[in-house]
């Protein structure tokens, strides 16, 4: 690609694979997103309690930044408790939904692949068990210098007749939304 | 941040013709090509082409020239020039590809005048990069090309008993203009000048320019018309007030003294020096021949007939049209074989294929080619992908018994695994191929290497104007016509070929006999075969023993070939031309090799022979250097030269300015920029979506969208060259990537979050292309759940 480049921000190409698996040696993606329901229920007085877990865990040395899960919860839910080592959940009662926020790596970690989780326990009103919630879980998160596509800068050169000195910068990042279908 | 989008920024990385004012900036530049001179020398099958492009210059300062051209198959690149109007020439020199790019490049940041020429295989084209010509002047590219004449299917004359000797015509194709197409309409006229040298074995019929390609052209010296062994010569030119812009093509009919009832009557010997003088070697050149076929005969051909025709969904429209004429006019020609053995079959392939009839059926049979004509007219472009190799294979497999089978395979795809068809088709020995590529999607490589790797001598791209053009019109079917003909006719199979010498029994120890396995010999066709035998070897005339079995007939045949003809060294450009031309062949037998396995050892040799041979491949490109020398007393850099000063040639009127795709006025961007800090950032930016199950975290489909952004703070008039790894090239070539070039319109406050993130700041180790890392990035938004 040669160009005399306009002075300012420009871009330079677009690019959409509606396949991923169509591309040759396409990287599988680096993480995982995982629900664990328990099969044992209680019931007291105010309610049935019921309880699961959610994992998120990277496969690879990647640097993940800004998770934010959104675990579907059933309507019926009247109150609800997370446990978590590492960031926050809470229950957004607009969304019938548990809202997980995560940092990710930080630069001082080294990288290797990690993993998260969450244990939530449910109190749903009604003694008798609700559908199962069909809703999936959705996640969204950044993985920096990391391309899913493999696509990788191999050299920039830039002429120019007073020869001056010049700085090459450069960045690449992904930014994933995942739909885990229970 | 000033804001200037009125021409894309990558218009320069994809025009045709382009100059680049390094100097002025806005100021319109003017590039214009002044003058075309062509000179041709014809050696029996073989062509010299010299083309002088003078370009017009009209600017101060420094500036860039780069251009392409076509340039056909089966020629090479020998060798540049770039001549001052001055007349100081500097040489080019074959270097390996990275190297050459690289020393260019050093070149122009140091301030020397440099070209670089770069051949496209795939694409056939050449690249030229003339860069920091001290204009105003006027710049001469020369270009010395060798190539193989080609025959053309429509030029062959099948011999008539009356005839008694049958006419052979070649066809010389010039290299393609540097105009592009839609320039050449606007661009001022400029005259052209064409000679042609022929040296033949052969009587001379006619020496003229192609009918459709002659006009606005004047013969200045006429053609004349020799005895065999002496040569002949022809001059045109067009003057500047013609305004046509087409590279003409030569045409040259020699009539070969033997009578068509003499097998291999016309087959001769060419002895060559080789240009590499350190080996001490000499090319031994064969041009083996047979006569056309005798239509009238009605003698049995023992011949399978398949035609493999693609109905995948893209063939819809004009190349089904022109595939379904094809297809019509083929067995139309072949009810004129009835009662000689001839057998016939339909497959039509997609993602699955079928074949029309369980096994072959005779021509005999005409209720069988109706049934063929019926479902060809009915035929529809319904049958999904491109798989070719399943049906390929189960054809090739078959029992073919005492027949000869001939495939022909008519396809407007790209298939995926055009490395396994390749090498699956050079297994087949027994197989001939004629293959078609119609439209502008097909994959030429694989049209061609299928042509050339399985036995057959043929293979066309086609595309589907002309065949749509010429679907109900008498031209494709003459040349279907010609092409059945070829496939029946009688072939020598099995060549082997052993030189000796006149006085000695033994046979020569000789090399690199090229091409490698000889291909068979086909009437009507020619097949060129080198060798190479250390020099002194050879103490008299030598001959070539040449044996092969003809199908036909059941028998081996065995001729010998006398090696009478010396190459004339005398002659301008002859001298080299066979051996440089053997080299050629070679490389290309091993870029195929390398397509087809990636070989590391195919790519190494074709450097060898590139460098050695001083030619343009896949692997080597041309660099010329015009050095200059640092002045001790005032620093200045100052070209070395002797002669006239340069005048300043004269303004075009402003209506026949050339258009600014020829000129590149660069008018997205002005030169008085000025930065403390000269950085250039690129980011790739990229969202995966991915849908997967939570129970086991299988993947279900995951796609993905990605952009290309880069943020300029570099002063003056720089030029950036971006170089990405194979995937996005991928993406490039299976058309899910695309340039955009267009200048962001960020907001004040969307600009104000890209901002620059110091902690990243790195340096990288010695050698790496880049300084230091470091990304700006947009902040992720509040995510707000929906």
């Amino acid at each position: 690609m040669n160009l005399i480049p306009p002075d300012g921000d420009s871009e330079l190409a677009q690019y959409h694979v509606p396949d991923l698996e169509q591309l040759p040696n396409a990287p599988t993606p680096p993480f995982e997103l995982r629900y664990y329901p328990s099969t044992e229920t209680s019931s007291d007085a105010s309610g049935t309690i019921r309880q699961f877990s959610v994992t998120f865990a990277t496969t690879k040395a990647v640097r993940v930044t800004s998770i934010q899960v959104k675990i579907p919860v059933p309507e019926t839910t009247i109150g609800l408790r997370c446990r978590t080592d590492v960031g926050t959940a809470r229950y957004a009662r607009e969304l019938n939904a548990v809202l997980w926020s995560l940092p990710g790596c930080t630069d001082e970690q080294p990288l290797a692949p990690a993993a998260w989780i969450l244990h939530v326990q449910l109190r749903l009103e009604c003694e008798t068990l609700p559908q199962p919630d069909r809703r999936p879980m959705l996640a969204r998160f950044k993985l920096e210098d990391y391309c899913a596509s493999g696509i990788e800068l191999s050299g920039v050169r830039i002429l120019e007749r007073s020869n001056y000195k010049s700085e090459l910068w450069y960045h690449k990042c992904t930014n994933v939304e995942v739909e885990a279908r229970l | 941040m000033s804001r200037l989008s009125s021409l894309p920024p990558l218009a320069a990385a994809s025009m045709q013709c382009t100059a680049c004012d390094g100097s002025t900036g806005h100021a319109p530049v003017a590039a214009f090509l002044k003058e075309a001179r062509y000179a041709v020398e014809v050696l029996d099958v073989w062509c010299a082409i010299d083309v002088h492009w003078t370009f017009t210059i009209t600017i101060d300062g420094p500036s860039e020239l780069e251009f392409s051209c076509s340039l056909s198959p089966n020629a090479s690149l020998v060798g540049i020039e770039m001549v001052a109007a001055d007349g100081y020439t500097v040489r080019g020199v074959v270097e390996r590809t990275a190297q050459a790019a690289e020393h260019f490049d050093d070149a122009v940041a140091a301030g020397h005048t440099a070209a670089l020429v770069q051949l496209d295989p795939t694409a056939e084209r050449l690249k030229f990069s003339v860069s920091r010509v001290t204009a105003p002047t006027d710049v001469t590219i020369v270009l010395h090309l060798a190539c193989e004449l080609s025959r053309s299917v429509q030029l062959h004359r099948p011999a008539t008993a009356d005839d008694g000797a049958a006419i052979e015509s070649v066809r010389v194709m010039l290299p393609g203009s540097p105009l592009a197409s839609g320039d050449a309409a606007t661009h001022p006229a400029f005259p052209e000048w064409l000679s042609v040298n022929v040296h033949s074995a052969h009587s001379i019929v006619r020496v003229a320019l192609d009918a459709k390609s002659a006009e606005g052209w004047r013969e200045s010296q006429p053609a004349t018309v020799l005895e065999a062994g002496t040569q002949a010569t022809a001059a045109w030119e067009r003057s500047a007030d013609v305004r046509r812009h087409l590279t003409p093509a030569l045409v040259i009919e020699t009539a070969p003294t033997s009578p068509i009832s003499s097998l291999l009557g016309t087959s001769r010997g060419w002895n060559a020096i080789d240009c590499d003088s350190e080996q001490q070697a000499q090319h031994l050149c064969l041009v083996l021949h047979r006569p056309y076929l005798d239509v009238t005969s009605t003698s049995p051909l023992y011949t399978e007939l398949v035609f493999l025709v693609d109905l995948s969904g893209s063939m819809m429209g004009t190349n089904l049209d022109a595939a379904r004429a094809a297809l019509l006019a083929c067995l139309e020609t072949l009810r004129t074989f009835a009662g000689r053995n001839v057998l016939w079959n339909l497959v039509v392939f997609g993602s699955k294929h079928k074949r029309l009839f369980t096994t072959s059926r005779s021509v005999d049979d005409l209720e069988a080619l109706e049934t063929g004509e019926q479902y060809a007219r009915s035929m529809t472009a319904s049958m999904g992908g491109t798989v070719l190799l399943p049906p390929l294979t189960e054809i090739c497999m078959a029992p073919v018994g005492e027949h000869s089978r001939q495939i022909f395979i008519i396809t407007d795809g790209q298939v995926e695994n055009e490395h396994e068809i390749i090498r699956f088709v050079r297994q087949q020995s027994a197989v001939r191929i004629f293959a078609y590529g119609i439209g502008n999607g097909v994959s030429s490589t694989l049209v061609r290497a299928l042509g050339r790797q399985g036995v057959g001598s043929d293979s066309a791209l086609l595309p589907s104007s002309l065949l749509a053009h010429s679907a109900n019109g008498s031209e494709l079917q003459s040349l279907v016509r010609n092409q059945l003909l070829e496939a029946m006719t009688p072939a020598l199979l099995r060549l082997s070929i052993s030189f000796t010498d006149a006085g000695h029994d033994e046979t020569l120890a000789c090399d690199d006999i090229t091409p490698s396995p000889l291909t068979p010999l086909y009437a009507g066709s020619c097949s060129v075969v080198y060798a190479r035998v250390a020099k002194g070897t050879i103490a008299t005339s030598p001959s070539a023993k040449v044996r092969g079995y003809d199908a036909q007939r059941g028998e081996w045949v065995e001729f010998a070939v006398p090696i009478s003809h010396r190459v004339p060294t005398t002659a301008h450009q002859l001298g080299r031309l066979v051996g440089t031309l053997a080299a050629a062949r070679r490389i290309r037998q091993l870029e195929e090799l390398a397509f087809e396995d990636g070989s590391q050892l195919a790519g190494e040799e074709i450097e060898r022979l590139g460098v050695r041979y001083q030619l343009a491949t896949s692997r080597t490109s041309f660099v010329a250097i015009e050095e200059r020398v640092q002045q001790a007393a005032t620093g200045a850099l100052e070209l070395v030269r002797a002669g006239m000063p340069v005048a300043r040639p004269p303004q075009p009127p402003p209506s026949a300015r050339a258009p600014v795709c020829l000129t590149s006025a660069v008018n997205w961007r002005v030169e008085s920029l000025r930065y403390k800090r000269n950085e250039y950032f690129l980011d790739i930016a990229e969202l995966q979506s991915v849908i997967m199950l939570a129970r086991d975290a299988s993947l279900v489909c995951h796609s993905l969208k990605g952009s290309i952004k880069a943020k300029c703070m570099l002063s003056g008039m720089p030029e950036v060259r971006i170089h990405f790894n194979e995937p996005l090239q991928h993406l490039f070539r299976v058309g899910y990537a695309r340039y955009v070039a267009r200048t962001l319109t960020y907001t004040r406050q969307k600009y104000a979050r890209l901002t620059w993130v110091s902690r990243y700041r790195t340096q990288l180790s010695s050698g790496s292309p880049f300084q230091s890392l470091g990304y700006w990035s947009d902040e992720p938004d509040s995510t707000r759940w929906r």
